[in-house]
């Protein structure tokens, strides 16, 4: 990267900048540029100019893209140091810019420690405001599905009561696939490079002090993630939560179809979590309620099936999202596994192909993990979708306010309540052991604890 | 006839659970790999017992905070690897949640699962002693092995035994129910 008569190659200099700290400390890679600055001095001129631009270049766009405080905080005091002595006498005006971007972008981290990167990329600001029905882009977004009286009956979210609406149903599955695409897409496009290669090779060490400190520094991941969990729990209560069997169709009916509205969206990742959610133990046990269902919507449910099929390693998925043209938002989870799947399946080093004896590191490694890093970020791009301020807040309400969603065990009983089992014998005993585990509770309905 | 064979890998996160099945797919690792790529890298084909088999294997890690996804994992697996390392006490704690989630699930309590503890190699950094492995596994009513990816310690044999388990199970030979196990369980919290 800092050679004098070679052309820059920016895919190696992406991979390396983003992979760097799994093979090296920001430290001792900024004491090796420091070095070969200084080491130029017995070259000739001809060299030197070019190679001490490209290590300013380098520090330049490592302090302005790919900046990750925790660990590269531990060269701040030598940048700034080395900008005002050695790069000063050499290159004045250079020093002054490197100067300015570390001043604006590193100083404001060193009174506030929170382990977060400065390097938001300017797409994820830009999605945020995207949405908004004031914004350039509204006026080229499909108008939302709702009517006057939905949006009056779902205001009271706004303000944190509860909304009038009856049923889920009420709103347009066209729009509430929407309005759930918006909600993902906007901590999508805020999941930034460094979460992501933390969370894939975070797993290879151990510890659960590790784990901790983990979670911390994915923040955008997570979100991901806990979204996903409690739209599936969402949906699960929903269909739960409805004591009539017809009604209880409906509702099948309804989220087969958001699934639908959701592929047609190419919104994978809530897909994903819808599909889990129809496809559960605890919903698809429902046999009388799915009976109801007309041969159309099972139909539909197979075509979401097979677009979520994890098959041959999710072939049939990988096939679509690799020809998809964004607006998409692809299944986050499997960035996670392919993530892992490089790190573990590929050596940290290779033998040197002249000398075997000699070790190098495997760049291959980090090349592909940085390729699956820029396959996510080829969809951080916003849809060209207009919010509905109430049903945001309605959707975060019924997401954040789920009272079973994460417990799994707690749905399958109201499950069991609402279509009891066939009184199969062989499946008395599973249930001794969900209730082995919390027979603190009073209830015991179905004398599970024999 | 190659049978077909179902496996589902699960555990907390970073307990070596992509290593455990990679190195049983793929014998060597000199080949450089892409997950796009290797649809095959989660299937092996084994002789066991002299029967020939083909394990499919699914692998769920990076996954493990989408917990509602797991459901359907294992209503899809015949038989399950929990994972845990035997450098990580917490990974050792959770691993009865994952029995319980199965037994849910599969609504049976009989269903084939072997309680794996991986990274012995890490002899010095060792949390988990292999008695309480092995006293878990009992009270759960799962087979047990100690493992590493790294050595290729156990590495088949973790496998092998799931595979077993469900031949017995066909065979109608199903594992010991667990509700005596729970009973003893409670006693065994009693003294």
């Amino acid at each position: 990267m800092t050679l004098h008569d070679t052309t820059i190659d920016a895919a190696f200099s992406n991979t390396f900048l983003l992979c760097f700290r799994m093979f090296t400390t920001p430290l001792d890679l900024a004491n090796l540029l420091w070095a070969r600055f200084d080491l130029l001095k017995q070259w000739t001129a001809q060299k030197l100019t070019p190679v001490r631009l490209r290590i300013f270049n380098l520090f330049k766009t490592w302090v302005e893209s790919y900046w990750q405080h925790h660990p590269d905080g531990e060269i701040v005091d030598g940048l700034l140091e080395w900008c005002a002595g050695r790069l000063k006498a050499a290159m004045p005006s250079a020093s002054t810019r490197l100067a300015d971007l570390a001043g604006k972008t590193l100083v404001p981290f060193s009174s506030l420690t929170t382990g977060s990167s400065s390097s938001s990329s300017s797409s994820s600001s830009a999605a945020i405001d995207a949405y908004s029905p004031s914004s350039a882009a509204a006026s080229s977004a499909p108008p939302p599905v709702v009517t006057k009286s939905l949006v009056a009956n779902l205001r009271p979210a706004l303000s944190g009561r509860r909304s009038l609406l009856s049923s889920v149903t009420e709103i347009d599955a066209l729009e509430l696939a929407r309005q759930l695409t918006i909600m993902e897409s906007r901590v999508y496009c805020s999941i930034r490079a460094d979460e992501l290669l933390g969370a894939g090779n975070g797993g290879a060490s151990s510890g659960s002090a590790k784990h901790v400190s983990e979670s911390m520094r994915t923040p955008n991941v997570r979100k991901m993630s806990s979204l996903s969990t409690r739209l599936t729990g969402w949906i699960t209560e929903v269909i739960l939560g409805e004591q009539d069997q017809k009604r209880r169709t409906g509702l099948l009916k309804y989220f087969i179809k958001l699934g639908e509205r959701l592929l047609h969206l190419a919104n994978y990742n809530a897909l994903f979590a819808v599909f889990t959610a129809l496809n559960s133990s605890t919903i698809s046990r429902l046999r009388k309620t799915w009976d109801g269902l007309a041969p159309k919507y099972r139909s539909t449910f197979e075509t979401l099936r097979k677009a979520t099929d994890h098959g041959r390693n999710y072939a049939e998925y990988r096939q679509k999202v690799r020809q998809a043209v964004p607006p998409c938002l692809p299944f986050v989870g499997l960035f996670l596994t392919d993530l892992i799947f490089v790190f573990e399946g590929n050596r940290a080093e290779r033998p040197s192909p002249a000398d075997s004896s000699l070790l190098l590191i495997n760049f291959d490694r980090y090349h592909k993990m940085a390729r699956i890093v820029g396959e996510l970020q080829r969809f951080q791009s916003p849809y060209s979708l207009v919010e509905v301020p109430e049903m945001q807040a309605y959707l975060s309400q019924e997401l954040e306010g789920l009272k079973r969603g994460q417990d799994a065990q707690s749905l399958y009983r109201q499950s069991l309540m609402i279509e009891p089992r066939q009184g199969g014998p062989a499946s008395s005993s599973a249930a001794s052991i969900i209730s082995s585990q919390d027979s603190h509770r009073p209830r015991d309905i179905f004398n599970w604890r024999g | 006839m190659v049978q077909t064979v179902k496996l589902v890998v699960l555990g907390d996160g970073g307990v070596g659970k992509t290593a455990l099945t990679l190195r049983l797919a793929l014998n060597y690792f000199g080949a450089s790999l892409a997950p796009s790529r290797c649809e095959d890298s989660y299937r092996k084909h084994a002789i066991i017992d002299g029967q020939p088999y083909m394990l499919e294997i699914l692998d769920t890690a990076g996954q493990e905070e989408y917990t509602a996804l797991r459901d359907q994992w294992i209503r899809e697996g015949e038989g399950f690897l929990i994972v845990y390392s035997t450098t990580s006490r917490a990974s050792f704690d959770r691993v009865e949640r994952f029995r319980h989630q199965v037994a849910r699930v599969k609504d049976s309590d009989s269903v084939p699962v072997v309680l794996v503890g991986n990274k012995i190699d890490r002899v010095h950094e060792r949390e988990v002693e292999t008695r309480h492995g092995e006293e878990l596994a009992k009270r759960l009513g799962c087979a047990f092995i100690e493992t590493s990816a790294k050595t290729r310690v156990n590495l088949e044999e973790a496998y092998f035994m799931a595979v077993r388990m469900i031949e017995a199970r066909k065979g109608g030979t199903a594992a010991k129910p667990v509700r005596q196990k729970t009973k003893k369980q409670r006693k065994c919290s009693i003294l």
